[in-house]
């Protein structure tokens, strides 16, 4: 998992899913289909692509990627407050105030367990959502109306449009997971925002079809941590900069961005999200997650 | 007898609350949230029986207080709920919407007090959905319900979840007044009840529901006895000697069956109920249909969701429920902007006569803390032997304005 362990994936749950690498998945795409994805990609942008060494990069794209996903595995279970700042063009703001918990679950074919509930605007203070991901089907996602207390099975397809009527997406915040995407290493430079730091320039292509992107491309540090993804949408253009900062190391180990900024390239808008706390271990069991749990969550 | 209830009802998750607060006081979390609501409500008809076609003016106060010990272990709440109404006497009332303690432990989850439960899967008709009353001065469209007082003990585990809910004492329906809109020509006499059993509305309800997601599927299957929540209307004479209608409960037992099926952008969805009712004459109703959604449609944003629902209920045209043969078709437009603007409009046709309920329903978010709420209802060709026939002068438009803390 590259770009999504150390940012996103520290983010929403319930949005944000990680998923502990199976054995099945761990090997990733297979290094042929990975260079066909990049290739059809390349073609379909017009990007240049050394072709001789694709393979390489494929592989090296891939291992790196791994590497993120193994680094960030074993987290248990977090919880987490967020607050989100939306800017329009005229810099005119928005705030939304959410809490996240998660649930990492153990097993090849089992998804985590997040739960987002949010505070802010107070119009819908107490609504939350409920989400089961699942490693290569559509997550199982349920919403909580506390106004007349019904959940409601939602549909899970909704992956490109805004969350909150943010800049980030649905699935900036789930679908992190290493399998879920195809990668190819472009090169290394200095971190965007460290440039102490050396990071490696990857490009990731998504493989789920309803994906708003044709590709991202993410630095990040020997620490995984990422400082920077583009967002390109399916017409090639660079829809997004997402930035992260602040980053804190948690149990001496698991690196998460307390600040991230989306900024659309395209409108002109941007949202600030910012960490107030972060924990790990709080004791979260799976009877923390289900439709009971949904309705009692405050 | 109502004071009587509420003292227990409301001292119970009080002496809770101090157990509790003794033992888990360090760690408590207190929340307030709510809203203060301003309606206007706009009748494009005169009232059938005076002519008058005055607008209404009507508020409301919400608040949910919040009481959460040892990271939300124990939960206490109390939600009183007061409108005032300018015309309707009737529609000016207090309610308590929830006063509960609800404490989790493990796999079980207890609730105890006054409490709103919601079953059910479909939009247009919330037939399984039996737990509390219809709070009907606030509408007619039976989303408002009464707090009702009651013990539940909930199990969960990956076999699915079991919930026993018991039901100690009946809220009756409320009725607007002669004064009010939406209203029966004939005055709905709330002071003289017909129960079934016992004349009073002390009975031991009960309920147990068994709920799974298998899957794509979720899936629930429940049953009650009880008060039926839906009264009869039985004419009768007032004790002026004016003629009214007299609400009836009678003790029913109720099976209910809930499926949803949730593929991609497509929901499946499918409510049933049978019970013998009134005279033990068993019947069945259910409501199914499809809600697909075209999620960032023509480009934008937005989302733009469409469902269709069938609507049965087998005592048919003649029978108490006004959907015994419809269809619903509902268009769902939400914004995804940052003042989450939503728009439905819809439409229930009657299948067997003209009879059409064409509705809007639009809202979206001012500032962080307003709401703005358009919502408006039209009858149109109800014929006599319909429910809604009563209703059919009772168009209107009402603009609503919420503050929320």
């Amino acid at each position: 998992m590259m770009f999504s362990n150390k940012i996103m994936t520290s983010a929403l749950a319930g949005l944000l899913v990680t998923t502990a690498p199976g054995l099945a998945l761990a090997a990733g795409v297979p290094t042929e289909e990975g260079v066909l994805i990049a290739t059809k990609v390349a073609e379909r942008c017009k990007d240049t692509l050394d072709t001789a060494a694709l393979a390489a990069a494929v592989e090296k794209g891939t291992a790196i990627a791994l590497a993120a996903e193994e680094y960030d595995s074993g987290f248990g279970d977090t919880e987490s407050e967020m607050h989100m700042t939306l800017y329009n063009r005229h810099g005119e703001s928005a705030t939304r105030d959410l809490r996240q918990r998660a649930l990492e679950m153990e097993g090849l074919d089992v998804g985590d367990k997040s739960m987002v509930i949010f505070d802010r605007p107070r119009d819908v203070a107490g609504t939350a959502m409920l989400t089961f991901s699942k490693v290569l089907e559509a997550d199982d996602q349920w919403m909580y109306m506390p106004a007349i207390k019904r959940v409601k099975r939602i549909s899970s397809k909704n992956k490109s449009g805004p969350f909150m009527g943010s800049e980030f997406a649905f699935e900036d915040f789930s679908g992190q997971e290493f399998g879920k995407y195809a990668y190819r290493f472009l090169r290394e430079e200095a971190c965007p925002g460290a440039e102490d730091l050396m990071c490696a320039v990857v490009e990731r292509y998504p493989l789920y079809e309803n994906s708003g992107y044709v590709k991202q491309i993410g630095w990040s540090d020997d620490m995984h941590r990422n400082y920077r993804t583009e967002f390109y949408n399916r017409r090639c253009d660079l829809l997004k900069i997402l930035t992260a900062s602040d980053f804190r190391q948690y149990l001496d180990h698991y690196w998460r961005a307390h600040k991230l900024r989306m900024e659309n390239q395209l409108t002109g808008k941007a949202t600030d999200l910012t960490w107030d706390t972060f924990k790990f271990g709080v004791g979260l069991s799976e009877s923390d997650f289900n439709q009971n749990s949904l309705k009692r969550a405050r | 007898m109502v004071m009587k209830w509420l003292r227990t009802l409301l001292v119970g998750p009080a002496l809770l609350a101090g157990w509790v607060v003794s033992t888990a006081a360090a760690e408590m979390e207190t929340q307030l949230e709510g809203n203060i609501e301003l309606e206007t409500r706009i009748f494009t008809n005169a009232m059938n029986n005076d002519g008058r076609d005055d607008p209404n003016l009507s508020g409301s106060i919400d608040p949910i207080f919040t009481m959460l010990f040892n990271r939300g272990q124990h939960t206490v709440t109390l939600n009183p709920y007061f409108r005032w109404d300018l015309n309707d006497d009737k529609r000016t009332h207090f309610d308590i919407r929830q006063a509960s303690w609800i404490g989790a432990f493990g796999n079980w989850e207890f609730r105890f007090g006054i409490d709103k439960v919601f079953w059910g899967v479909t939009e247009s008709a919330h037939l399984v959905d039996i737990i509390n009353q219809d709070d009907g001065v606030e509408d007619i469209d039976g989303e408002d319900k009464l707090g009702q007082p009651l013990v539940s003990a909930s199990y969960w585990s990956n076999y699915g979840t079991v919930t026993l809910v018991l039901m100690p004492y009946f809220r009756e329906r409320t009725f607007a007044g002669v004064d009010g809109r939406p209203t029966s020509p004939l005055r709905v006499d709330t002071s003289r009840p017909i129960f079934s059993k016992g004349n009073n509305n002390w009975n031991p309800d009960w309920a147990i529901r068994y709920q799974h997601a298998f899957g794509m599927f979720d899936v629930a299957a429940s049953y009650f006895k009880g008060f039926s929540r839906t009264p009869g209307l039985v004419p009768d004479l007032d004790t002026q000697g004016a003629p009214v209608l007299r609400p009836s409960y009678s003790i029913i037992n109720q099976v209910g069956v809930e499926i949803q099926a949730t593929i991609g952008a497509w929901l499946f969805k499918f409510e049933g109920i049978t019970n013998d009712g009134r005279h033990k004459d068993r019947h069945y109703a259910f409501a199914s249909g499809v809600e697909y959604t075209f999620y960032q449609a023509f480009g934008t944003a937005a989302d733009i969701g469409v469902i269709a629902e069938y609507l049965h209920d087998s005592r048919g045209p003649n029978g108490p429920s006004a959907s015994e043969d419809d269809l619903f078709i509902g268009l769902r437009w939400e914004g995804n902007d940052t003042s989450t603007t939503r728009i439905l409009v819809g439409a229930i046709f009657d299948m067997d006569s003209s009879s059409k309920v064409l509705f809007v329903e639009a809202s979206r978010r001012i500032g962080e803390r307003w709401r703005i709420t358009l919502d408006g209802r039209f009858f149109v060709g109800v014929p006599p032997n319909d429910p809604l026939f009563f209703f059919r002068r009772d168009d209107f438009l009402q603009l609503r304005l919420a503050r929320f803390f």
